[in-house]
């Protein structure tokens, strides 16, 4: 069949038709950079609300550390990153690789950081590392329901590696609220009970985001389905 | 595209009219079989009309439609790809390889002449035995496309055994 600009096949008129008739009005996502400072006011709440019920005792002298500065900065700078990755993968072409290696980079710095830190004594030398590796999904939570939600309204089309981005965002923000909780800072310590849990709940949150994003690879199916 | 965001049928009609050959073009030049085309096609506008809140007006239309036709694209290769393993002659059933022994030559040969949705259709009307409707809604296809990719299956067959 052809058409002022090219050929279509015959099922045209009857799909627009269809599609027409199911034209009613819808909400429009809000752009990524607004989504994303809802998401970081939630983030700073979060850390505030976290702050309030226990800081490290040392605080004050960690605070001094340009190290550990780096270190929550990197942090913090990987979570709102891959919290951006996640936000613009919801969007098609908006999706943007770049940022998600920026988040990686970002979370190796602090790494990075936390083996190059000679670590003093701990203030309190008995934490048990279950209980930080808990805070991280604690602290995490909520901003990753939150993330979670945002991208499911809108087209992750790589519904993986939106989980992946989710879960990145949420833990390192939960890992950094951690840190700045827990007394220890021994490498073995943040990379053993901090780093490698926000990792593998953020691998749980790639699961996850296999599972409970939509599905986009069928429109078809899950059209006539619904 | 931001008129059919706020309902206006009539504005979404003449926009999907545009993007029609535009579509078109775009599949043709990726996939082979026109029949195929014509199912993505399909799929591409289901797609873009279930994602139509995600487009920001104020952004190129281009990029956000051809990153949906893109991925509609990728998982129909990923399919055919998946059905290429999956769907062989051995999957027949065993008493009607038998039967059929003599015809195994040509029963592959009309397998591979068949087209990837001729050969779901075969297969999941003759050999899974599922009833047409639910063998569409598998295929994600209308009953009357079902029966028409059926019927050039069993066509092709004719010819070739």
């Amino acid at each position: 069949m052809m058409r002022d600009g090219g050929e279509v096949p015959a099922i045209h008129d009857v799909l627009v038709e269809r599609l027409k008739a199911d034209a009613r009005p819808v909400r429009r996502l809000w752009p990524p950079t607004l989504r994303l400072a809802v998401w970081v006011a939630l983030a700073v709440t979060v850390m505030a609300t976290a702050m309030w019920g226990g800081l490290r005792p040392d605080v004050a002298d960690a605070l001094r550390r340009p190290l550990y500065l780096v270190e929550l900065a990197a942090f913090l700078a990987a979570a709102v990153t891959a919290a951006m990755a996640a936000l613009l993968a919801a969007v098609p072409g908006r999706a943007r690789p770049r940022a998600g290696f920026v988040a990686v980079g970002l979370g190796a710095v602090a790494v990075v950081v936390v083996l190059s830190e000679p670590a003093p004594a701990p203030a309190i030398p008995a934490v048990p590392g279950v209980q930080c590796a808990l805070c991280v999904a604690l602290f995490g939570s909520l901003p990753w329901t939150a993330l979670f939600v945002a991208v499911r309204r809108g087209v992750p089309l790589d519904a993986g590696l939106a989980g992946i981005y989710v879960g990145g965002a949420a833990f390192l923000l939960g890992a950094a609220v951690v840190r700045i909780a827990c007394p220890v800072d021994a490498a073995s310590h943040v990379l053993g009970w901090h780093v490698l849990p926000m990792v593998a709940w953020s691998a749980l949150s790639a699961v996850a985001g296999a599972a409970m994003l939509p599905d986009w690879g069928c429109a078809t199916r899950s059209d006539q389905s619904s | 595209m931001g008129e059919a965001q706020r309902g206006d049928a009539e504005a979404y009609c003449e926009l999907l009219d545009e993007l029609g050959p535009i579509v078109m073009k775009f599949l043709r030049r990726r996939v082979r079989d026109a029949e195929d085309a014509r199912d993505l096609y399909q799929e591409v506008f289901l797609s873009l009309h279930r994602a139509r809140h995600t487009y920001d007006p104020r952004r190129p239309l281009e990029p956000w439609l051809f990153t949906i036709a893109r991925h509609v694209v990728r998982n129909y290769a990923r399919r055919v790809v998946h059905r290429a393993r999956e769907i062989r002659p051995e999957v027949l059933p065993e008493a009607a390889a038998e039967d059929a022994g003599h015809l195994k030559p040509q029963l592959e040969q009309a397998i591979g002449a068949l087209s990837r949705t001729q050969r779901e259709a075969l297969i999941l009307l003759r050999v899974e035995g599922v009833p047409i409707e639910a063998a569409a809604r598998r295929a994600g296809t209308t009953v009357g496309a079902m029966r028409v990719r059926a019927h050039r299956a069993f066509r092709t067959f004719r010819r070739l055994l």
